[in-house]
């Protein structure tokens, strides 16, 4: 045998076929490494073979994805969520049959992503099979999120606003600065230059210093949440503004105020007013709620819906607890779902005020 | 007669923010403890107006304001009667935060009497 190997034939035979070999295993090499790339960007159906198998809950979004038109089915998925995060399971989420997929629920989905990958529980999804609801996720750089290892639960940038696109950020503290900026920026869909819509930057302000202060148990302990959707062909932007605090009402629940302790256990005994009923009297004035009891504070709500009454901005929805509201059209709802946390949206376009900054 | 002149985009910030300092950058509490107070007692002291002019800015929040100028009573124990005295406050871009601030003004004088 040794004789056999050591032969010129064998040994020409051998080189040709390690050559051949080494040429199959570096074409393999470049197809698993494409098929893996691939696989980053394209979720799939999670295998259930082997190692690999998903051990978590595959939960189907709804087909009208969107908080704005389909508020009650979009909470309950939340909720639905939530309670697979206390309970650390992992999730697939089933964007296939979503017809379509609100602006403001692509800030609603990171933030929930972003929860869940804190605490290193799998979170996972695919696309819609719908092509606009598809490009609108693509665009929003979502993917880019869930798959960076290093996410944390801190500020985040995606994207520069340039043109069409979905801009998010996630913050603590109020920044003055940042809202200035962003507005100023987006003013370029509408008006082709750097503009400032004092009304926005007031609700704003009021909405992430609400946040810091009410949302959580100690002051800052809650992110907020700002996503900017520029649509050029329409020229407009669209705000989504979101907390998953306690929201505004329980807020108030716990609040320290005596007349609003008072008015607490009134309504409770008399079941005169509910909450869709409080938010309306709260932002035209004609209730003083406030958390801390003290007059002077809780003008942010009031502040905010006066904005709009001044056309600062247009078609303004607030959703907190079991309230959604529709602000441009006084339409208050009381729902018979939860949400916990305030999410606030509004848009700006060419018919809103704004003005040009001089230096 | 002379008078004192203070821009809030250009003697403070073009971006005003919260109503605390503990809150974030920018605040009224701010503004109202290291400009405004100072200007409004020299003016009250020298007998002159205190003329503010509120342009300029990327917008205001309610609280900054509340906190700013109805601070000057409730913090600061200046007298209103002064004050409507001595405010000027002037805008072009947002004049309904004239009436807004006088208003924040009242509320804090009624609150320092109950």
């Amino acid at each position: 045998m040794k004789k056999y190997y050591k032969s010129a034939k064998y040994k020409k035979y051998n080189k040709k076929h390690s050559r051949k070999q080494q040429e199959k295993a570096r074409i393999f090499k470049i197809y698993t490494k494409r098929k893996n790339r691939y696989k980053r960007f394209n979720p799939y159906k999670p295998t259930t073979r082997g190692k690999n198998k998903f051990h978590g809950e595959t939960v189907s979004a709804p087909s009208n994805f969107s908080l704005v038109e389909n508020a009650q089915e979009v909470i309950e998925f939340i909720n639905y969520l939530d309670g697979l995060y206390s309970r650390r399971k992992p999730v697939f989420v089933n964007l296939t049959e979503v017809e379509n997929l609100g602006y403001e629920i692509i800030v609603v989905l990171l933030a929930v992503m972003i929860k869940f990958k804190n605490r290193k529980i799998e979170f996972n999804g695919n696309y819609p099979l719908n092509e606009t609801a598809k490009r609108r996720l693509i665009q929003s750089n979502f993917f880019k999120v869930l798959y960076n290892r290093n996410q944390k639960n801190t500020a985040i940038n995606i994207g520069n606003i340039k043109g069409n696109g979905i801009y998010t950020h996630i913050k603590k503290n109020v920044d003055s600065k940042l809202g200035s900026n962003l507005i100023s920026q987006a003013a370029y869909t509408i008006w082709n230059e750097e503009r400032a819509c004092k009304g926005v930057q007031r609700t704003l302000i009021e909405l992430m210093t609400n946040t810091n202060n009410h949302a959580g148990k100690t002051p800052g302990e809650k992110n907020w949440w700002l996503s900017l959707s520029c649509i050029e062909k329409d020229k407009k932007v669209i705000f989504s503004f979101v907390d998953f605090g306690k929201g505004i009402f329980k807020s108030l629940l716990e609040g320290k105020g005596t007349v609003e302790k008072w008015f607490k256990w009134y309504n409770e005994l008399t079941g005169k007013y509910n909450n869709a009923q409080i938010l309306k009297m709260i932002l035209s004035g004609e209730m003083h709620e406030t958390v801390t009891g003290q007059s002077h504070r809780g003008k942010g709500l009031p502040g905010i819906y006066e904005a709009s009454k001044l056309n600062s901005l247009s078609n303004l929805y607030i959703i907190s607890n079991d309230v959604f509201a529709d602000i441009g059209n006084n339409i208050y709802t009381k729902m018979s779902v939860n949400l916990n946390g305030t999410f606030v949206w509004w848009e700006i376009n060419s018919k809103n005020k704004s003005v040009i900054l001089k230096d | 007669m002379g008078r004192i002149e203070l821009k809030i985009s250009k003697d403070f910030s073009k971006t005003p923010g919260p109503r605390f300092i503990l809150e974030g950058e920018y605040s009224g509490e701010l503004f109202r403890d290291s400009i405004l107070f100072y200007k409004m007692q020299e003016a009250i002291d020298k007998g002159i107006k205190l003329r503010v002019n509120i342009d300029g800015t990327a917008g205001y929040a309610t609280s900054f304001l509340e906190e700013s100028f109805g601070g000057l009573i409730r913090e600061k124990g200046l007298n209103y009667d002064d004050i409507i005295k001595t405010l000027e406050i002037i805008s072009d871009e947002e004049e309904y935060l004239i009436e807004n601030i006088f208003k924040y003004l009242k509320e804090a004088e009624d609150e320092k009497k109950k």
